[in-house]
């Protein structure tokens, strides 16, 4: 570790970004429930890894594990987080003072907020615009539906993966000759916790639902639960979640306890 | 038997759809075009596609959530439909019971085997091994369209009559159970990432978006950017307290 100071700077290439930016493209092809798009991302990652740790088993140990935490940022707009991470394992690969918990926190913190700018424009617009002059093409029987669709929503998909890349790698350099100046990088922790936090609290409010049908005559559980905070059902749900991983249940165990949960509960009528 | 062939190379494709840059070539609108073709028909393939596309276009995957798997639900609803020529009603029947058949397949192969392959890239991650981490991706990206294009192949050659009665043995609980697990699913996605970030100064801003989104029905794109305005004002904030009260950083919040 001491030679350190004395090695020739590890430095990130145009090049290397590419061969991120070409992974990129099957980024989201493992998808798991347990830690989603965590081996996907690894795997894209790895050829920055190779080159800043391939001679050193014990950062590479701690860089693989790092990178192998749960993940899941809209597929495309992922270079742009690729390209942050990028610069700040880069920076940790020269610097041995660096803090690496700052590489999962901001990878972590901004994986949220991107994911719903990301989520809204790709399937909230482009997608649902792209669909629907697809089928209208496709509904007169005219084969040009599906492939206009396929162009309309593949050239941005594409351009804005491959435009990202570079720009967040930039974002993430640009940020770290900020970070000598001054104490920055707690603000940024601060920050994208707070970003973070946010977004995943407005998801559980409008992305879980526990679709309960309990009621009697007038009274109705959903209803009445909602009357006192709205979604109550969902937070307590997710709240319970929480509090099993803390306590270190499987995550295996818990998506087969939420899979049984529901179907016992269609069984005894209560969805 | 080449006809089930071909549907399952197309299930096959449809699946890999993920590797290929996330495309959106799975969806019914693509791949009833592909079963038109496979099977001789080409404009029945669209116009049935184009219909199961717009009956299922608001069933997207969101921050984790899954909807009844459409691939499947849309190759075999097409495919049957062409077969039999029942039309676009044979297509809405069979695709629904057979996308939400086809979403226990994905939830127990997304479980089990896809969990198996991170715990095993654990374990060479513990022995500092990238290329068996990178191997693992690999595995795990190729399990799933495999066994799929097997189960779409083998459906259509059993026939659609024949996967309807092994659908309607299925009883109603189970399915409206596992469209009930199915809703409640996300909450785990969401409960490990404030896992990771959540400590007690942030705890408030978790309710904050959570109060926000549920009483003003402000979209998820309107929280982050109502979360990016606190966060500047918040750091901002911070800077002025910072300036009086020299090297104080434990207290600051």
């Amino acid at each position: 570790m001491i030679m350190n100071s004395n090695m020739i700077e590890k430095k990130v290439t145009r090049k290397d970004l590419k061969s991120i930016f070409v992974r990129s493209i099957a980024y989201n092809s493992s998808f798991n429930y347990e830690r989603q798009l965590n081996l996907g991302w690894a795997w894209s990652i790895m050829p920055i890894l190779r080159k800043l740790y391939k001679d050193d088993p014990e950062q590479m140990k701690l860089a693989l594990q790092r990178h192998l935490e749960f993940n899941n940022i809209t597929p495309f707009i992922c270079t742009v987080l690729f390209g942050i991470t990028v610069a700040l394992e880069e920076q940790n690969a020269n610097d041995e003072s660096f803090d690496t918990e700052s590489i999962n926190a901001i990878k972590v913190g901004l994986m949220g907020p991107l994911s719903a700018i990301g989520d809204s424009f790709f399937f909230g617009t482009l997608r649902v615009i792209a669909a629907g002059l697809g089928c209208s093409l496709a509904l007169e029987g005219n084969m040009m539906g599906p492939i206009l669709y396929l162009v309309l929503f593949n050239v941005p998909n594409f351009a804005s993966r491959y435009y990202l890349m570079f720009k967040g790698y930039e974002l993430g350099t640009n940020f770290l000759t900020k970070v000598e100046e001054s104490g920055i990088l707690d603000k940024v922790f601060k920050g994208a916790g707070i970003l973070g936090l946010m977004v995943i609290g407005g998801m559980v409010a409008t992305n879980v639902s526990v679709p309960l049908v309990v009621a009697y005559d007038e009274f109705v559980l959903v209803d009445t639960l909602n009357g006192i905070i709205p979604n109550l059902l969902p937070l307590c749900f997710t709240g319970l979640i929480f509090y099993m991983l803390k306590k270190d249940y499987k995550i295996t165990t818990i998506l087969a306890g939420i899979m049984i949960f529901g179907i016992a509960g269609a069984f005894i009528g209560i969805f | 038997m080449t006809e089930a062939i071909l549907i399952g190379l197309i299930a096959l494709f449809a699946y890999m759809g993920d590797t290929f840059g996330y495309s959106q070539y799975d969806r019914p609108l693509c791949t009833g075009a592909l079963v038109g073709l496979a099977l001789g028909d080409l404009e029945q393939g669209l116009i049935i596609g184009a219909s199961l596309e717009l009956v299922y276009m608001g069933t997207l995957t969101i921050g984790g959530a899954f909807p009844p798997d459409i691939y499947t639900g849309g190759i075999l609803g097409a495919a049957f439909a062409i077969s039999t020529g029942t039309g676009i009603e044979g297509a809405l029947a069979l695709s629904l019971p057979i996308a939400t058949f086809a979403l226990l397949i994905k939830q127990l192969i997304y479980t089990f085997i896809r969990g198996y392959f991170v715990h095993k890239a654990d374990d060479y991650a513990l022995k500092s091994n990238d290329r068996g981490v990178a191997s693992m991706h690999v595995w795990s990206t190729l399990s799933y369209p495999v066994l799929m294009a097997i189960i779409v192949g083998s459906c259509y050659y059993v026939g659609g009559p024949t996967v309807q009665t092994i659908l309607d043995s299925i009883p109603a609980f189970v399915q409206t159970g596992l469209s009930a697990s199915a809703s409640m699913l996300p909450a785990l996605g969401f409960a490990m990432l404030v896992k990771m970030i959540i400590n007690k100064d942030l705890a408030p801003y978790f309710f904050l978006g959570f109060i926000i989104a549920s009483y003003l029905n402000i979209s998820v794109l309107g929280i982050a950017c109502t979360a990016l305005l606190i966060a500047v004002l918040v750091i901002n904030n911070d800077k002025g307290k910072m300036a009086k009260v020299e090297g104080d950083d434990d207290n600051e919040f």
